[in-house]
């Protein structure tokens, strides 16, 4: 018994150092394959706007290069990525009369970990910030075309970063009500019992 | 009852609608909020569908829009097809159009010309849409967008076939005849949705747009 209990007591300890060194383990993930491109595409946006220059010697493939991958990444995370490892998804749609509406989705059926949903938040918000810095330090030299590329990956960015933060702050408000009607219920049931 | 029926069920997806409704006097858009009620099944199934699926979809969507543009008849059918905007097809027509026209022969600045025309059909799209929102038309940004974007399609045929010939006449015949092309099916969508005195002022942006980019893909 007295082992057990070391043993038990231990393992929490270890679990905790454990979990928090893995919380980036892709391997352990739902969706490996998944977490890989949300953080492939970005990567190869970076690194094609930092370093190209020195591969390519022609700017003219650099820029679309740079555009590709923007438009992939952007293209993923809203669709792919979002979908899979977070279980959100934002899109606009058309009402019978024809207004335009916004809509934003919480999916729970799919099978997710924490570790998808902080490899997919960390990035975004991550990458975001970057390009955002890019702008900036483009702004304060005046590079105008670099502005161009920087300003276009930090508007992608931020743009699925506001989609898919709504759609978590609409899944939050509707747990909420979800709970906060279950529990009268529950407490209607246990009065009227 | 609602909610334990929405979680008896398959899909347990719960959404909730914000309304956007663009009005020009208008720096943010008014949002009201419709209570949450349940997702219709063709919405849930997309929710479901695998990477591969996605992706073909969008592209036959793309297709879809691009044959509605390139064969502008003036049917309800096109107009719906329209509406369903996506900005895929602008963007590599787009690109397609600023790498024909950067790599052709008589010039030595291919990435300014790349940089040029990328800025010139996003800034100018985002012109002529302003322009006619705040002419009272009844139109949605981004489908304006999608709409001047999808018919940057025939200048871009017009862009690839010049660079075949060196016949100047030739040439010019070409890229006129893809000007109007481009511009009859723009012109099309666009004035049934702008009121009928201000259609001349809405829709002459629209044909400047289309001389500048033919007459850059004729000189260039």
């Amino acid at each position: 018994m007295n082992s057990k209990n070391e043993g038990i007591e231990m393992k929490p300890i270890i679990g905790q150092d454990r979990q928090e060194i893995s919380q980036y383990d892709i391997t352990k993930a739902a969706h490996p394959g998944i977490c890989f491109f949300h953080i492939f595409f970005k990567f190869c946006a970076f690194f094609s706007y930092l370093f190209l220059g020195l591969i390519i010697s022609s700017t003219l493939f650099q820029y679309i290069l740079i555009m590709i991958f923007h438009a992939f990444d952007f293209y993923t995370v809203k669709n792919i990525t979002g979908k899979f490892l977070v279980g959100l998804r934002w899109y606009s749609d058309f009402t019978p009369k024809g207004d335009e509406v916004w809509r934003f989705e919480c999916f729970d059926k799919c099978k997710r970990s924490k570790i998808d949903s902080s490899v997919f938040w960390t990035f975004q918000f991550g990458a975001s910030c970057a390009w955002a810095f890019f702008v900036f330090t483009n702004v304060l030299s005046f590079e105008f075309v670099d502005i161009i590329f920087a300003g276009i990956g930090a508007s992608l960015s931020w743009i699925n970063l506001w989609g898919f933060y709504k759609c978590s702050k609409d899944q939050q408000r509707k747990m909420k009500g979800v709970q906060s009607y279950l529990t009268k219920k529950g407490l209607q049931m246990a009065v009227q019992s | 009852m609602e909610f334990e029926v929405q979680e008896n069920q398959a899909n347990n997806s719960i959404q909730g609608v914000i309304n956007l409704q663009p009005q020009v006097n208008q720096v943010q858009a008014q949002q009201q909020e419709i209570p949450i009620k349940q997702t219709d099944l063709q919405v849930s199934s997309t929710l479901e569908e695998s990477v591969a699926v996605t992706l073909l979809r969008d592209l036959r969507q793309i297709g879809v829009k691009l044959r509605c543009v390139l064969v502008p008849t003036m049917s309800t059918n096109n107009a719906r097809e329209l509406r369903n905007w996506d900005l895929w097809g602008p963007l590599v027509f787009c690109l397609m159009l600023a790498l024909t026209l950067s790599m052709s022969g008589n010039n030595d600045d291919g990435p300014g010309i790349f940089a040029t025309i990328f800025v010139l059909i996003w800034v100018g799209s985002f012109v002529v849409t302003l322009n006619a929102q705040l002419l009272g038309g009844k139109v949605s940004f981004f489908q304006s967008v999608c709409v001047l974007g999808y018919c940057v399609f025939p200048i871009n045929l017009g862009a690839l076939f010049t660079l075949f010939f060196s016949f100047f006449y030739l040439k010019m015949l070409l890229v006129i005849g893809c000007f109007m092309w481009s511009t009859y099916s723009a012109v099309g969508f666009l004035k049934l949705l702008i009121p009928e005195q201000k259609r001349i002022l809405a829709l002459y942006p629209v044909i400047l747009f289309y001389l500048f980019l033919s007459w850059f893909a004729l000189i260039v």
